[in-house]
């Protein structure tokens, strides 16, 4: 904190007071009424409800299709984390390199930050359309028997490929800048110590990278988690059979179309406590981001 | 820097392949947006634009049923540039001042209430939908720019951003200024907005985009079509393709997904520099 | 132990700018050469291309009899030192110096000894364990030092190594190094911006401006007879004092403004302008108040061990400066009379720069 501060009684209040205002109305209540109404278990006419404790919870970790659904999430989470962190280090790495043009392949690949998730789902959408998606029929006239209809795993595979291809970007800009913030000496004294540039990139640059590798293998979890909502809904629409709904699309399934309040809102308590488990590790990490 | 000539060639050869499958996707639908759909239906996805881009994009620009709605893409892209702006210049400011107040006041209530910010980053909308549908509801925000708008300014990242560069501001700059005899009021609005300018610009430049690109929230807020945004007016074309027993608009859906990318695009393209500034060093 | 041959080498940059003007250099065995120049000379530059950091645009380097222009720069067999001694943050001391010998295969035995020697120079015995961050600025540089050594390359490069350091250390690194280069006779090839550093450890110096080389020679040399106006004002501290002159029609001195004459020790022809240099401390003070010279004291800047003057030699407002032994006190205004030796005399052609 600051050395020198104001003391002042009225002023810091009147600051605050918008911010906590929002706050108070659009978060702190709903996050309230979704603890509430987890613990309630509404008539089927939504007319009366009661209040019936853990059983929300329990009917929810019970179910077989929200357990199919956390195992897709995580599958599904880690893949887009995994593959777009090691696609864009490897476009960053190269892009760092290059003197010719470096700027306009840095516009070309940083670009699709802008893209919205269901613009990336709906042209993943067309491209795997089995009326005339290019990538659809490609896939099949190499023999795949390519079918995201009716097969999961060939669903579950275009879902990650969209949700990889928007994610590129964003991590592409934070390696690049990493890779920028190494000094220009210490890649070149690793130029005179060794001559293999691969053995050069996972001696010196992916070690020094470490800290940004990490703090976007964060960021990328949450991203998955919940930014890819558009994405599916667009794509897949969690089809076929539920098998490509991510946690958060499953709540967004029960309780606006199901209309199943009690049981969204259990769902929505688990998922909070998923997220801020995953914010204070990403949070503690930051406070002692690695120094060397 | 020493490279050799095939390490050159290569980096070459990656970053065009990189760049390519970046932007294949795009440049499908947007050379698929100038044809006909009857000769898209016959022919598949088209690599090389058609004759009909004033046709397809002039229709689901001025003509409502087009869109398969009551609005026309340029009543939808107004209400993404009213979505966007708004939710950027609200964002800013709120979190502008919660800043200053957390990080250049010492008051009671300073630690409980930067707990209640910092809580917001725990839980994202995605996680509250139905209980924030239903307290929108109930205050009669439904299908107005208001309940767009405030729910989604209530989370604290743009306070963080904002108390990170404070707090990078230095302590000898408030000194001299209470020398010079400004007080709160006068701090914030001669020193440290005109020092955030940069700072300012950048989150602006960010949220902007991430307001444009907003989807669940207005999904679930704007039943009436009048409200709808240009990314949710995609889902409404992409929904109605298949019925009817007609040739499906491909083209059209493709016209106004292209419509939807080029503004937030060209924004984050023209403003590379801050851009980038801004989402690295705030996210530090 | 190897010379390093530089042929006719050029740079030009993508975007046409041209660093590198065609220089001629051949380095000795054994031999401490130091380019020296203000920045954007291109001294870094023709550095980093014996390094092979930066490639060539024209010309030839070899080291021994192979010429590198296309080896990689590990492949060369030199060692660097980093201005910022571009330690590897991640590895501990010892992994540092053994990182590049590892990468050439050899033994771990023969790291290890190898390592252990070269901290033993360097008194770095205790601190092989730690990182790069837990040391002052000076083991660092001890550091970089050794990393470099622990090769035993044919050449070693020094990129300003010394200027992150506070005058204190830069002195003591300073012999260190001089040391060190003297007992393993390694060719060495040195970058600095600081005079004397180039004066105190060169064997051979080269002073550049402008991507070419003003004057190749030994450091005393180079200060006694300095062949163009830029190297005479670039060496020596304070700097020479430049004064505009005509030699007289009988050619045996020249005329500074309209009093002062100087006698010369050499004839040059009748009536030419020129350039007359002399350094700030060949001046001789004239207790008698007979000699060439009167000038009045501006003002006194007193050193202890010596005594800076700057006189008004009554020509334009540029100050002459004054360098003499012991502390001495002058009121402003008061007019000292001063002799110059003919052979401290330095003339430059008015047009060209160069000696005359």
């Amino acid at each position: 904190m600051k050395r020198v501060q104001f003391e002042h009684s009225a002023v810091p209040y009147l600051f605050v007071a918008p911010q906590i205002l929002i706050i108070s109305i659009f978060f702190l209540w709903p996050a309230a009424q979704a603890v509430y109404q987890s613990f309630l278990l509404e008539d089927a006419f939504g007319m009366s409800s009661q209040f019936v404790w853990f059983r929300n919870f329990e009917d929810v970790l019970s179910s077989s299709s929200w357990m199919r659904s956390a195992i897709f999430t995580v599958v599904f989470s880690v893949s887009v984390s995994v593959l777009s962190i090691a696609i864009s280090l490897f476009l960053a790495v190269r892009a760092d390199e290059v003197v010719r043009g470096a700027k306009t392949y840095k516009t070309l690949l940083m670009w699709g930050y802008a893209i919205a998730p269901p613009v990336a789902g709906l042209l993943g959408n067309m491209l795997f359309n089995p009326l005339m998606g290019d990538l659809y029929m490609a896939l099949n006239s190499f023999g795949f028997e390519f079918n995201h209809i009716e097969n999961p795993n060939d669903a579950a595979f275009i879902v990650i490929l969209i949700a990889v291809w928007k994610q590129v970007s964003v991590n592409f800009i934070f390696f690049l800048s990493g890779l920028q913030g190494i000094p220009k000496s210490i890649q070149e004294a690793a130029t005179l110590d060794c001559k293999s540039a691969e053995r050069r990139f996972w001696t010196i640059t992916f070690p020094l990278l470490a800290p940004t590798t990490f703090f976007l293998l964060v960021i990328n979890l949450t991203y998955a988690f919940f930014e890819t909502f558009g994405i599916i809904d667009v794509s897949t629409k969690g089809a076929p059979g539920g098998s490509t709904a991510t946690l958060v699309y499953k709540v967004y399934v029960d309780g606006f179309l199901g209309a199943d309040l009690g049981g969204s809102s259990a769902q929505s308590v688990l998922l909070m406590i998923m997220v801020s488990v995953l914010t204070v590790f990403q949070f503690r990490f930051i406070e002692r981001k690695v120094h060397y | 820097m020493y490279q050799s000539k095939w390490r050159i060639l290569t980096n070459h050869a990656i970053l065009i392949l990189g760049a390519l499958f970046m932007i294949m996707p795009v440049w499908i639908a947007f050379a698929s947006s100038t044809h006909t759909r009857e000769f898209l239906f016959q022919n598949g996805l088209q690599l090389w634009p058609g004759g009909h881009f004033f046709e397809n994009y002039g229709a689901i620009l001025f003509d409502a049923s087009a869109t398969k709605g009551r609005v026309t893409a340029l009543e939808m892209l107004f209400n993404s540039m009213v979505l966007g702006l708004g939710f950027a210049i609200g964002k800013v400011i709120i979190s502008m001042m919660a800043a200053y107040a957390i990080v250049y006041f010492r008051f009671k209530l300073a630690v409980p209430l930067f707990w209640v910010v910092f809580s917001t980053l725990l839980l994202p909308l995605e996680v509250r939908i139905v209980p924030s549908y239903e307290v929108v509801a109930g205050l009669g925000l439904l299908n107005s720019y208001t309940g767009l708008i405030l729910p989604l300014i209530a989370s604290a990242t743009g306070t963080f951003f904002f108390r990170q560069f404070y707090r990078s501001v230095p302590d000898e700059l408030l000194e001299a200024a209470r020398l010079d005899g400004a007080g709160p009021l006068r701090f914030f609005i001669d020193i440290l907005v005109p020092l955030s300018v940069t700072m300012i610009s950048a989150i602006f430049i960010i949220m902007f985009v991430v307001g444009w690109n907003q989807y669940l929230w207005p999904l679930l807020m704007t039943t009436d079509d009048q409200l709808y945004t240009i990314v949710i007016g995609i889902k409404q074309v992409y929904n109605s393709l298949y019925e009817g027993g007609q040739i499906p608009q491909f083209p059209k859906a493709f016209a106004l997904t292209i419509m939807a990318t080029i503004p937030p695009v060209l924004v984050v393209v023209v403003f590379q520099r801050m851009f980038v500034k801004g989402l690295v060093e705030t996210e530090k | 132990m190897a010379t390093v041959t530089l042929n006719q080498v050029e740079k030009t940059y993508l975007n046409g700018y041209k660093a590198i003007h065609g220089i001629d250099l051949k380095i000795q065995d054994g031999e401490f050469t130091v380019l020296v120049g203000p920045s954007g000379c291109g001294k870094s530059t023709l550095l980093r291309m014996i390094a092979g950091l930066e490639s060539i645009s024209d010309g030839e380097i070899a080291i021994d009899d192979r010429v590198v222009n296309k080896v990689a720069p590990a492949d060369r067999d030199i060692a660097m030192v980093f201005q910022n001694y571009a330690l590897y943050p991640h590895m501990s001391n010892y992994n540092n110096m053994a990182y590049g010998l590892r990468n050439r295969g050899h033994s771990k035995a023969e790291i290890d000894a190898k390592v252990r020697e070269a901290a033993r120079i360097l008194q770095l015995d205790d601190h092989l364990e730690r990182k790069p961050r837990q040391l002052s600025g000076g083991q660092r540089q001890r550091v970089a030092m050794g990393r470099a050594i622990v090769r035993q390359p044919k050449v070693f490069l020094f990129d300003e190594p010394l200027s992150n350091l506070d005058a204190k250390l830069r002195v003591d690194m300073r012999l260190e190094i001089k040391n060190l280069q003297q007992r393993l006779g390694i060719s060495s090839v040195y970058v600095t911006h600081d005079q004397v550093e180039a004066m105190t450890l060169a064997d051979r110096l080269i002073v550049m401006n402008g991507g070419v080389a003003e004057q190749i020679g030994t450091p005393i040399d180079i200060y006694e007879k300095p062949e163009t106006l830029f190297v005479a004002g670039f060496i020596g501290s304070p700097a020479m004092n430049f004064l505009p002159g005509k030699v007289s029609d009988d050619r045996t001195h020249v005329v500074v403004g309209d009093k002062v004459k100087l006698d010369l020790d050499h004839v040059v022809e009748a009536g030419r302008s020129v350039t007359v240099g002399i350094r700030p401390e060949h001046f001789r003070l004239c207790e008698d108040g007979h000699g060439p010279v009167s000038a009045s004291v501006r003002m006194v800047e007193s050193l202890g061990a010596e005594t800076l003057v700057y006189l008004d030699f009554g020509i334009g407002n540029e100050n002459v400066t004054l360098r003499i032994q012991g502390t001495h006190q002058f009121a402003k205004g008061t007019v000292l009379t001063l002799s110059i030796t003919p052979d401290k005399i330095h003339l430059f052609d008015d047009e060209t720069g160069k000696r005359i």
